[in-house]
């Protein structure tokens, strides 16, 4: 016999008090691993919405007075060509029409509208449309602006247009922009291949978009690369909202998870009194008093971390949708666990280190006392 | 005079503070020889156990010194004194004190646990003082599937497992009916027999007659040194 089988016998007789401090910890781990999964799951729907979202750079000339279409292949052949989704070159310039000025922007149809999906006609999806040369799209208060609807002549430049279709509005910039084909803009203003700007998107959850700017910079000399994070700060800041409310919430879990653990503790050592006397009487050193709890509370935190892991990603299975907008795919993971048993092991020392100290002072008189 | 074993030097015992501060042991000097068997006597509350704890290194007085084998117990902290314990004394408590959710010769082996013995030395060990005191054949049994003799019984066997000199017991049969409580009372006669020291306290004078010495006790202070 050992203090190990010491400390299991007595966690069998005790059973009822263990569980309650097994339920405890469980509890606590549970809300730590469900709130950190939902917001690990946040952050990886973040880097989805990114590319679903638009741009995450814009790339525009700064020492070099024009970009050119062909700069795209560059960026493409850098080394982060393999993350770039999306490259959507555009062109842009002021055209006048009935003696207005209008912001027209030359652009690739199907890139820019992957890029940017709430660009709708009529609801439905532009990424796939075919224009013809001689087309164009409005932004919703620029037709409105000159009464014109799908199917009218618009003239540029004293070359004639159909209005493809009208955008729905979108409350920005888009609303005032008249888009065309990019080749046929070029033509349009004999600009051969200039390009004003690339917007790109990158696949790139992992890497930060200001890095893959700086190799953008690099690849084409003489640019500049703006990060537009936007979409990314507003996701963001949720996200920190809800980490806040989580971690608020964690702690006070925790701490409830802790007291749990204390005064269980400080009721099975006043009930222990004797047992502890008898052992000191008959010569255990406080660190043999102390080994014994130890081993105890070491199973009781095991037994809870590795219950409330389990619980704790099926609560976020199910409160993730309700909680966050998110769907929990990844279940349990190694490191998870390790992190749940760290929780786990935490909980149990805080709410034990105080009992067991007192505890491994007792008196061994307290074994003659009845 | 090369022959005491323990001596109790001037020992005063005080419980409690000022106010209430009552003065519990009023200079104590006592000395014990190897082998002997002494009983301590006494009306309740003269003090008895309070003495009998001193004597087992249990309790610091506040006044005066213990000497078992030439060691001064109350100058030795209280990791050394525990470890004095384990290897010099052994101790029946009052009600047994058995450890529930342990079987008997588990309880047995309690003062083994911490010394750097195999679990067969350990269990070895503990089957051979339950031999002695009879109940080899429920070894396996826990506590409470044991009479209050029988229980008596595994509490001395623990007390003894570790071969002490001196084995300390505080009223071991304050619960036992008569042919029972003479039954152990010869169960410490035999272990006195075989060369340990037995000190005992108990309240009923019919057992005086088991030991060699009765000391009596009253109001903290010994009014008969016997032998
Ligand atoms: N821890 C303590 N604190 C305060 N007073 C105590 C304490 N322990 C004992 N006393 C008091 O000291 C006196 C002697 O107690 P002790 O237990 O030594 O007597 P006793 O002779 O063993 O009595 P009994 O025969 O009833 O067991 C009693 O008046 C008791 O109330
Ligand atoms: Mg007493």
């Amino acid at each position: 016999m050992n203090l190990m089988q010491i400390a299991f016998s007595n966690l069998i007789r005790r059973r009822s008090k263990a569980m309650l401090m097994v339920i405890g910890i469980m509890v606590g781990v549970a809300t730590m691993v469900s709130f950190i999964q939902i917001v690990e799951a946040m952050r990886l729907d973040l880097g989805d919405r990114i590319d679903e979202f638009g741009a995450n750079a814009i790339v525009i000339p700064d020492k070099v007075s024009q970009l050119i279409t062909s700069d795209m292949e560059a960026i493409r052949a850098s080394e982060i060509g393999i993350y770039v989704n999306i490259i959507s070159p555009k062109l842009i310039d002021v055209v006048k029409i009935d003696d207005q000025d209008v912001l027209i922007a030359g652009i690739e149809v199907n890139s820019e509208f992957t890029q940017k999906p709430w660009l709708t006609i009529g609801g439905s999806d532009l990424s796939m449309i075919e224009m013809a040369d001689d087309e164009i799209i409005m932004g919703a208060s620029t037709a409105d602006n000159f009464q014109v609807s799908k199917g009218d002549t618009v003239t540029i430049m004293d070359k004639n247009f159909r209005v493809y279709g009208v955008l729905d509005p979108v409350g920005s910039e888009e609303d005032g922009l008249i888009f065309a084909p990019l080749h046929s803009l070029q033509s349009l203003l004999g600009r051969g291949d200039d390009i004003s700007m690339f917007e790109l998107s990158a696949y790139c959850n992992a890497c930060p978009i200001e890095e893959v700017a700086m190799v953008v910079e690099t690849a084409l000399p003489g640019t500049r690369a703006i990060p537009l994070s936007q979409a990314a700060t507003y996701r963001d800041q949720s996200i920190g909202e809800f980490e806040l409310f989580g971690m608020t919430l964690s702690l006070v879990v925790l701490m409830i998870s802790v007291l749990v653990v204390l005064t269980t503790m400080l009721t099975s050592i006043q009930e222990r009194v004797n047992e502890i006397g008898i052992f000191r009487a008959i010569g255990f050193k406080k660190r043999h008093i102390i080994t014994i709890f130890g081993v105890e509370i070491m199973v009781i935190s095991l037994m809870g971390g590795i219950l409330g892991v389990g619980i704790g990603v099926l609560m976020a299975k199910v409160l993730g949708p309700y909680l966050a907008d998110v769907q929990i795919v990844e279940a349990f993971s190694l490191k998870l666990g390790i992190q749940a048993i760290m929780i786990a092991t935490g909980i149990g020392l805080f709410g034990s280190i105080y009992p067991v100290i007192k505890a491994s002072k007792l008196d061994p008189i307290e074994a003659f006392r009845k | 005079m090369s022959n005491i074993l323990m001596s109790v030097k001037k020992i005063h015992k005080h419980y409690g503070r000022d106010p209430e501060r009552v003065h519990v042991l009023k200079s104590i000097d006592l000395d014990i020889e190897k082998g002997e068997s002494v009983s301590i006597m006494g009306q309740s509350g003269s003090g008895k156990s309070t003495l009998l704890t001193i004597m087992g290194g249990l309790n610091e007085p506040t006044e005066g010194a213990l000497e078992i084998k030439n060691t001064n117990l109350y100058d030795l902290n209280h990791e050394k004194r525990a470890e004095f314990r384990q290897m010099n004394l052994g101790f029946v408590f009052q009600q047994f004190q058995l450890l529930s959710y342990l079987t008997a010769i588990e309880n047995v082996m309690l003062p083994l646990v911490t010394l750097k013995l195999t679990n067969k030395e350990k269990r070895f060990r503990a089957m051979k003082v339950l031999k002695r005191v009879g109940l080899e054949d429920k070894a396996h049994r826990l506590p409470n599937q044991l009479s209050g003799g029988e229980q008596e019984r595994v509490a001395i066997a623990r007390a003894i497992v570790n071969e002490p000199e001196i084995v300390l017991a505080d009223e071991p049969t304050g619960s036992l009916d008569t042919k029972t409580g003479d039954e152990i009372m010869n169960v410490f006669g035999e272990l006195n027999a075989s060369g340990m020291t037995v000190i005992m306290v108990t309240h009923n004078p019919v057992y005086a007659k088991y030991f060699k010495r009765v000391i009596t006790m009253k109001d903290g202070q010994l009014t008969n040194l016997g032998g």
